[in-house]
């Protein structure tokens, strides 16, 4: 078998990458980088407490700012886009409560957005966002999975019963009859945090409504575009007639 | 992640500074360096109704040495203060911790000053001074006053700075460091240090490198010592939350908001902002004019003082190339060059660079100064979804023209303050190296 010769091939060659100059020159185009005529930006006024009643939203002041559009409730979201139960279809028995674009009723994490302000700059809807303010009942909150399915736990989304999201129960051979045998048996209890990989380019969406064409345009800091392009008519309804999505990067 | 809206004042002397601070009393903060205090702006930490800027007060950046005393400007920036011979005899702790502030970026424009009056753990600084006894100069309405730093930190961010005075600088003792200074460059003479050595001397030579140093002082004498609240944590947004540095921090930000009164004061700068450009329509602000010029053109503008230099350059000249990542300073994507030195763009006003040279990485890759690192960028793969490579670039670039032959270990530790999340970094560093390489070969 003879090798491949270098240059007569890509195995075993260096190629350079085509989009690296436009990168290398700043002229890349992150969803940040791309600027739309009538542009506005939001902000998102947020639930300081893991699980908390939304009693009342006072956002006369904010809305009445110079340079704020609007400002947006969970409710008024509610009656023009639909949530999202992000189960997954090979976890079957998966069961999640609705995620909504804005909280309706509860807030059930600490910095879950219960509204949005909506202005000419990202400076202004953050002006916005401090003048909003918000009457909050504090529930108790559930932090702790071992003690999550304890009868005197709240549950935090009653419409699914109970606090347990999914089970899987994998089992190979006879483990027990292997403990039994042991020579020694040692257990112990692991504790680690939480991680998630997370980009220097910030979370960023970007999206474009075309009403005469019926149209949405999405640029977005997501590694998966066609799932948003799927997901996204379904909780908007008939909003849209069609859409694009987009990514720079990877 | 923008600050709320403030006035801003560039005082070009000491007793203007002063008179600013005096009208504003609690609501008005200096900006000096703003490596500390711009971070807090942005989140909001910190609302105050003015900046006084007092980056060109003069007379207030000179390192010398005044009797048994080195004595150093407030602001001194913390890059002068790592490469001054006279800081390096006389005060080699403080040189010597100075690599462990930030990164580079971060350097060039923090100063002593600003570190002191904020007692920023993270500048090293507070306990730099509170193991070499130094004294903290500041001037006032009543006049001069000097306090030891051991009086002056009273905990993470709290001093005996009171709220009308400025930190001018600071004086280092250095006569009675002679066994002290032996001992820093020989780890292991601790034996050899004079036996009449005061107490903070005998601290100082028993560590063996400014490293161990810095935590013990910091444990025993300052960064512990929580003051009192003027009113219960209540008053603030909410409980302050995360890790006990950032609490200790939040508390104190929130202890002074809630206790200040936020009158605006009167006097022009307060009047109407008539601006057309959308961002700057708010009550409580007004536009400054500036002139400067961007990648070699003068360009004049009028800017709300809020507005941070990044931001300016992508809004006003859609100069996209500079990303804004964190927002305070960490990751390095925002980096630009001002005045020949590579900055945070986050970190830094634009309504600062008023009469400033800027460029961002669309200018140098016009002018083709970089074209050779830019062509090992991409021979190397050293980028991926090339969100952070403007930044790298602009600090690689400058990087080797610091040092012409950087070793793979001083690449690593100059593009520090520049994160990648895709390449891993190998890729970066042999592309900056086959530039030196090529550089030194032509």
């Amino acid at each position: 078998m003879s090798r491949i010769e270098a240059g007569r091939s890509y195995i075993g060659v260096s190629v350079v990458r085509p989009q690296t100059a436009r990168l290398l020159g700043g002229r890349g185009v992150f969803t940040d980088d791309v600027l739309l005529p009538r542009m506005l930006h939001v902000a998102f006024v947020r639930s300081p407490h893991a699980h908390a009643r939304i009693v009342a939203i006072h956002a006369a002041e904010a809305a009445a700012l110079p340079g704020v559009a609007a400002v947006v409730t969970g409710e008024a979201m509610a009656s023009v886009c639909s949530g999202w139960i992000g189960t997954l279809a090979h976890f079957q028995g998966m069961k999640l409560a609705m995620q909504r674009p804005l909280a309706v009723g509860n807030a059930s994490w600490q910095g879950e957005p219960v509204a949005a302000v909506v202005a000419e700059s990202r400076a202004l809807a953050e002006d916005g966002v401090a003048r909003v303010r918000v009457a909050w009942e504090v529930l108790p909150a559930v932090t702790d999975p071992a003690t999550a399915l304890d009868p005197a736990t709240p549950v935090i989304h009653p419409e699914l019963g109970d606090n347990l999201a999914f089970e899987l129960s994998l089992t190979s051979g006879d483990p027990e009859a292997a403990f039994r045998q042991a020579d020694v048996v040692l257990s112990e209890t692991f504790t680690m945090g939480r991680h998630t990989g997370v980009t220097l380019e910030a979370r960023a969406i970007l999206a474009d409504f075309d009403p005469a064409e019926r149209q949405l345009t999405v640029y977005h800091s997501f590694q998966a575009p066609n799932m948003m392009q799927d997901v996204r008519p379904d909780c908007l309804n008939d909003w849209i007639y069609s859409t694009r999505e987009g990514r720079e990067g990877q | 992640m923008k600050p709320a809206p403030f006035a801003y004042h560039r005082p070009t002397s000491l007793d203007e500074a002063l008179a600013l601070l005096a009208r504003y009393g609690p609501d008005g903060r200096v900006l000096a360096g703003g490596q500390s205090l711009m971070p807090a702006l942005n989140m909001r930490l910190a609302t105050p109704a003015a900046l006084i800027d007092i980056n060109r007060v003069p007379g207030l950046d000179g390192i010398a040495v005044e009797g048994d005393a080195l004595v150093i400007g407030a602001l001194a920036r913390h890059d002068a203060l790592e490469h001054s011979a006279l800081v390096a005899r006389h005060a080699p702790l403080i040189a010597q911790a100075m690599p462990h502030v930030g990164h580079r970026a971060i350097r060039a424009r923090g100063t002593l000053g600003g570190s002191v009056a904020l007692a920023d753990p993270a500048a090293e600084l507070p306990a730099c001074l509170l193991a070499l006894d130094a004294v903290v100069h500041a001037a006032g309405p009543e006049g001069a006053r000097e306090i030891p730093a051991a009086r002056f930190f009273r905990g993470i961010y709290i001093t005996a700075l009171r709220e009308e005075e400025i930190v001018t600088a600071v004086a280092v003792p250095w006569r009675a460091q002679a066994g002290a200074r032996a001992s820093m460059s020989s780890p292991g003479a601790t034996a050899t240090a004079p036996s009449s050595a005061s107490p903070r001397t005998v601290a100082w030579t028993t560590a063996s490198s400014a490293r161990r140093v810095l935590p013990s002082a910091a444990s025993a004498r300052c960064l512990c010592v929580p003051r009192a609240p003027r009113r219960p944590w209540s008053a603030g947004p909410s409980s302050p939350t995360g890790p006990p540095k950032r609490r200790a921090h939040s508390r104190a930000i929130w202890t002074r908001r809630a206790t200040s009164t936020r009158a605006p004061p009167s006097g022009d700068t307060w009047r109407a902002c008539s601006s057309p450009v959308a961002w700057a329509r708010c009550s409580v602000d007004a536009t400054v004019a500036i002139s400067l010029t961007v990648n070699g053109a003068p360009v004049r503008r009028r800017v709300e003082p809020r507005q941070s230099l990044v931001d300016f350059l992508r809004y006003e000249f859609e100069l996209t190339g500079s990303h804004v990542g964190c927002e305070h300073g960490v990751c390095g994507a925002c980096s630009v060059r001002v005045d020949g030195a590579v900055l945070r763009g986050c970190l830094m006003l634009a309504v600062q660079c008023d009469g400033s040279r800027v460029e961002t990485v669309e200018g140098v890759a016009a002018t083709g100064e970089a074209r050779d690192l830019q062509q090992a960028f991409a021979v190397e793969n050293a980028l991926q979804c090339g969100f952070c490579t403007p930044g790298i670039l602009l600090t690689a670039q400058d990087v080797l023209a610091r040092r012409p032959d950087p070793s793979p270990e001083e690449i690593r530790e100059a593009l520090s303050g520049n994160y990648c999340r895709c390449t891993g970094y190998h890729a970066i560093v042999a592309a900056v190296r086959r530039t030196a390489e090529a550089r030194a070969r032509a």
